[in-house]
């Protein structure tokens, strides 16, 4: 952490009767940074996500947000000072339509560029359409669109490119940039390894329910343990195949 | 303002509203089905049955009232509209309040009228 961070969920600590999720976990967002959380599937991250928000009460740990400490944090409260937590799936009604959502987003955050967003994530035409009645790489598109009409402060997204094709991917991580150039702080979890390390400024890889801050993307990329443990082979072969073709060319 | 006091998207809280008047009339209709349904199993009279069906005990008011903001929360929740708004900055006391008093007024405005015929 360089400078200080406008959302940090400190120390948290959460068990589901006998088993223990969260240790000692910490995450952070910086004003126009994008921080990336890496870790195995069930290490806890959506779950730190939630604890950080409020949407479940951590059994130790401190949430800094803007300023202030939340012991109890609560996700209306956060959110009226400009957080938006866009959750691994269903962030939208399903008796509503995408416009009248939006309209609702619109309401609360005065947006004015709102076509503007639509047509860059490409939900442009879905607009008479309920979300149950998209992909499920639109429905991710429409709730990222969502989070972005809100243009919120800080940003704690788990998951956004989960079930979204190739070509999409690349979408969403300019919006991702776009956002945080306009000075947005934002979380993000995920498994895509390659377009994660490309759109992130710092990594936190979360493992045994606590959280190690590695640096940058490059930083991380050389840390042993990281790569022996979570990166694998796939990281590896991709730099031993970059490093062949330069030796090549 | 309406950041600070976490004020709901208005046309959403209408939509609120109105889904707590039909909830409470259909509830009450249920009540009034299970007034009979007692007349016919006998373990009412008739007269003492459409007494009770037109003029409830208050704890069965009560009941009906609390029973109505409950299941419209549930409808919210099973909707997932619970997130969105709570995204928005709205606290969900806003949307309980508002369907507690709908159904109350509701029950009020109801009982007034058939207090009166």
């Amino acid at each position: 952490m360089c400078a200080e961070p406008l959302c940090a969920a400190d120390s948290i600590g959460k068990s589901f009767g006998p088993k223990t999720i969260l240790k000692n976990a910490s995450a952070w967002a910086s004003e126009g940074k994008i921080t990336v959380v890496f870790g195995r599937n069930g290490c806890g991250k959506t779950t730190l996500l939630k604890a950080s928000v409020g949407l479940l009460r951590a059994d130790h740990g401190v949430v800094h947000y803007a300023g202030q400490a939340h012991l109890r944090p609560q996700l209306p409260e956060l959110a009226s000072r400009g957080l938006f937590y866009l959750p691994d799936r269903d962030l939208l009604s399903t008796r509503m339509t995408l416009g009248e959502q939006y309209r609702a987003v619109e309401w609360r955050s005065g947006a004015t560029d709102t076509t503007r967003i639509l047509e860059r994530l490409s939900v442009d035409g879905f607009l008479d359409r309920k979300p149950f009645e998209l992909s499920g790489g639109e429905r991710r598109r429409a709730e990222l669109a969502t989070a972005w009409i809100r243009a919120p402060r800080c940003l704690l997204a788990d998951e956004p490119f989960h079930g979204i094709d190739p070509r999409d991917t690349d979408v969403v991580a300019e919006a991702f940039r776009d956002m945080a150039q306009d000075g947005c702080a934002i979380l993000i979890t995920g498994h895509e390894i390659r377009r994660l390390m490309d759109t992130a400024d710092e990594i936190i890889w979360m493992v045994a329910g606590t959280t190690h801050g590695l640096g940058t993307p490059e930083q991380a990329s050389r840390h042993d343990q990281f790569r022996r443990e979570y990166l694998g082979s796939i990281y590896l072969d991709d730099r031993n195949e970059t490093q062949t073709r330069s030796n090549h060319a | 303002m309406p950041v600070s006091i976490g004020l709901p998207y208005p046309p959403y809280l209408r939509k609120v509203i109105r889904r707590s008047v039909v909830m409470w009339l259909l509830l009450r209709c249920a009540y009034v089905a299970v007034m009979m349904g007692a007349v016919m199993a006998e373990v009412f009279a008739p007269a003492e049955a459409a007494a009770a069906a037109t003029h409830p005990p208050v704890s069965a008011r009560v009941t009906l009232v609390g029973l109505t903001a409950f299941l419209v929360w549930f409808g919210r929740m099973r909707s997932r509209e619970l997130l969105l708004h709570a995204n928005l900055g709205t606290r969900p006391g806003w949307f309980w309040g508002a369907s507690l008093l709908t159904a109350a007024l509701a029950d009020t405005v109801a009982q007034a009228l058939l207090s009166a015929f």
